[in-house]
């Protein structure tokens, strides 16, 4: 789960520095207008990246100002995200502005520290025409973080001393809190020699959550519903809905209804075991999500039972009328009693192929 | 000979009374795979299906019964501690069924294994191993698979049933199916398996079923250019959307690693034919495979025949 800058500052805050900031929505926008200290940076809260190149950042210094400049935050979107909230903070004395970031590396399974002594919006540019300017150290998570990694790290010792401490308690906060990325860009170095964190991009381990109750505040509300009937639903852009199990095989079927010339319009894994009740939920939720031409339902089943997808369908439809095609293709685990469940009221298939074919025929 | 499990392989059930460890575990004896042993704290002394004896813990079930692989299916809160008591407990193969382990759970352990050269751990997130008729440790639905010469390799497990369901219904078997896992943390990869199928001698061809994310893929790609046998893959997601990125940490850390993109470039570079629908992959395996009886030939002729054979098909210039 990726964090809104307030949110991570929430967290970060307790361990590190982060400006003092407070958070305005339209609702309560007029009531706090009078309360702010200036000046003052208003930011936009989205989770893409690319918020200061977009405009989402703006320095206000006169009081006449602010409402204009919340209301064109409010009003934008960035990368399709529209913003709701905006982080009102204060001020930073800025001397420098460094690139922090800690992340689990996958190729070797292991975390990774990675710092730049030029932060800012043109990191990416600079990972591509300056490199070595970009330190990287590896670090095993039963050793943790020794000082020789950290002067690898950071080669100026001036800089090295001066964050010593908040690497080490960043890296904390990374593994206590079960994180998968913790970005710092801009690290700052005030006119003070504070180290400061004015902004934060974290991502939290969804696997984690029973750790961390603090979390579940953060959830979405659809990703609260996703979670609570456990599936995972990602929305696309066409019209055939998808609903399988197993990460793979759902991709595999998305894939085949590519090929076959349809678009699909999400990717919906019920996930390992799932009974009636939640294949019954899934299909109510996929539904509610767009207006579909049909649905490809494509079940293998191993710890999840063929017949409970089943049931699941034909208790769905008895509540609410699809009217629309369905094409199934159940195999595995208790596929015949499944199938026979179904027999004469949808289109069976039995390989994949076949049943691409189909529905993106039945859905012209 | 297979690969991972023999006839010798004892099974003992980490959960074995919860409500997936009971189910797959009878499932486990219909096979018929030897269930020596389960362990569920605070059950120790009963029996599972009036033949299985449950014990307190792993090293009691080692002790008593000789139990040397063990399947796991605690859930995640409890599965590092699972995996770290059977590591403790001199189990070689551990194979980790459960789903939602934390990433810095098994962080822990992926760092600990590396210290351990001689215990293989398979998943988490994983469907288990199969070698047909010979073995069957893990949640597979068991009509999916039988004996035979190809062997398989895959991240997913729903796809991995599909694909061998295919095959055995075109009456094509299989030498061992080792699921491997579909998390960012997975105790053993591609590399590791192709390695074991390479020197097996049961094992002719081989199918690797890879997915979007990470670069073991990749990795493997070295190791296949130096294989004998014949290496087809399957990667799904081509066409799913760009996932959402992690910050500038990650453009910065992987570049463009982990695509379809550079998975299928790597592939081709090292002799891989990849598929791109696992419709395909049946025809695929029949001809190959008749190739390699025939010919007994060197891959590089093997390939050369095989494009010759699928010249204007779907799959031409895929290599």
């Amino acid at each position: 789960m990726r964090l809104f800058e307030y949110q991570a500052k929430s967290i970060l805050g307790q361990f590190v520095n982060v400006p003092k900031g407070v958070l305005v929505d339209k609702e309560n926008m007029n009531q706090m207008i009078p309360k702010l200290s200036l000046p003052c940076v208003l930011k936009a809260q989205v989770k893409v990246g690319g918020r200061g190149k977009a405009g989402g950042v703006l320095k206000v210094k006169d009081s006449n100002d602010l409402k204009s400049s919340f209301e064109k935050l409010f009003s934008m979107e960035i990368k399709g995200e529209k913003v709701e909230k905006v982080l009102v903070e204060e001020l930073i004395d800025i001397e420098r502005e460094l690139y922090f970031s800690v992340i689990f590396y996958r190729p070797s399974r292991r975390f990774m520290l990675v710092f730049c002594e030029d932060g800012g919006v043109d990191i990416e540019q600079l990972a591509e025409t300056k490199p070595d300017a970009i330190t990287k150290v590896k670090v095993d998570p039963i050793i943790g973080i020794k000082d020789f990694m950290l002067r690898n790290l950071i080669k100026d010792f001036e800089l090295y001393s001066l964050l010593n401490k908040f690497v080490k308690e960043a890296y904390k906060i990374f593994v206590e809190k079960d994180l998968v990325m913790l970005e710092i860009n801009p690290l700052v170095i005030t006119k003070n020699k504070e180290v400061v964190c004015a902004d934060a991009k974290v991502e939290f381990d969804d696997n984690a959550m029973y750790k961390h109750p603090e979390f579940e505040a953060f959830l979405e509300k659809s990703e609260i519903e996703a979670k609570k009937l456990g599936f995972s639903y990602v929305p696309l852009d066409g019209d055939i809905g998808i609903l399988g199990n197993g990460a793979g095989l759902v991709l595999a079927t998305i894939d085949s209804v590519t090929r076959a010339g349809g678009k699909c319009a999400n990717f919906l894994d019920i996930g390992g075991g799932a009974k009636s009740e939640r294949v019954r939920s899934a299909l109510k939720f996929l539904v509610e999500q767009k207006k579909l031409k049909g649905i490809l339902i494509n079940v293998f089943g191993g710890i999840t039972r063929a017949d409970e997808v089943a049931k699941g369908l034909l208790e769905f439809e008895e509540e609410h009328k699809l009217n629309l095609p369905v094409v199934v293709r159940l195999s595995g685990t208790k596929a015949d009693e499944g199938l026979e469940l179904l027999h004469g009221k949808y289109e069976i298939v039995t390989s994949l192929r076949d049943g691409a074919k189909k529905i993106v025929d039945l859905a012209k | 000979m297979s690969i991972l499990l023999d006839k010798r392989s004892k099974i003992l059930v980490q959960g074995i009374t919860g409500r997936e460890g009971s189910f797959h575990t009878e499932q486990m004896l219909n096979y018929p795979s030897k269930v020596v042993a389960g362990v569920t704290p605070k059950k120790g002394g009963t029996l599972f299906l009036d033949k299985v004896p449950i014990y307190n813990s792993v090293e009691e079930a080692v002790n008593e019964t000789g139990a040397n692989v063990s399947v796991i299916f605690v859930p995640p809160f409890a599965c590092q501690d699972a995996i770290f008591e059977a590591i403790f407990a001199k189990i070689k193969l551990i194979i980790c069924i459960t789903e939602g382990v934390s990433l810095h759970d098994m962080a822990d352990v992926y760092s600990f294994l590396k210290t351990k050269k001689d215990v293989r751990l398979i998943g988490p997130n994983c469907p288990g191993i199969i070698a047909p008729g010979v073995c069957k440790a893990g949640i597979m639905p068991a009509n999916a698979f039988m004996p035979g010469s190809v062997g398989i390799i895959s991240r997913s497990g729903t796809l991995t049933y599909e694909i061998s369901h295919m095959l055995t219904s075109n009456g094509i078997g299989q030498s061992t199916v080792v699921g491997i896992g579909g998390d960012p943390i997975i105790g053993t990869t591609f590399k590791d398996v192709l390695m074991l199928f390479e020197r097996d001698t049961q094992t002719e061809m081989v199918f690797l079923v890879g997915e979007i994310g990470g670069t073991d893929e990749e990795d493997a790609c070295d190791f296949i250019r130096e294989m004998t046998k014949p290496v087809v893959a399957f990667i799904s997601g081509a066409s799913a959307p760009e996932g959402k990125r992690m910050g500038h940490a990650g453009a910065i850390v992987y570049g463009k690693m982990g695509s379809v993109q550079s998975k299928m470039e790597a592939f081709r570079s090292a002799g891989v034919l990849v598929a791109e629908s696992i419709d395909d992959l049946l025809s695929i395996a029949k001809k190959t495979l008749g190739v390699v009886k025939t010919s007994k030939g060197s891959k590089q002729h093997l390939f050369e025949y095989y494009i010759s054979q699928i010249e204007g098909s779907d799959f031409s210039g895929r290599f």
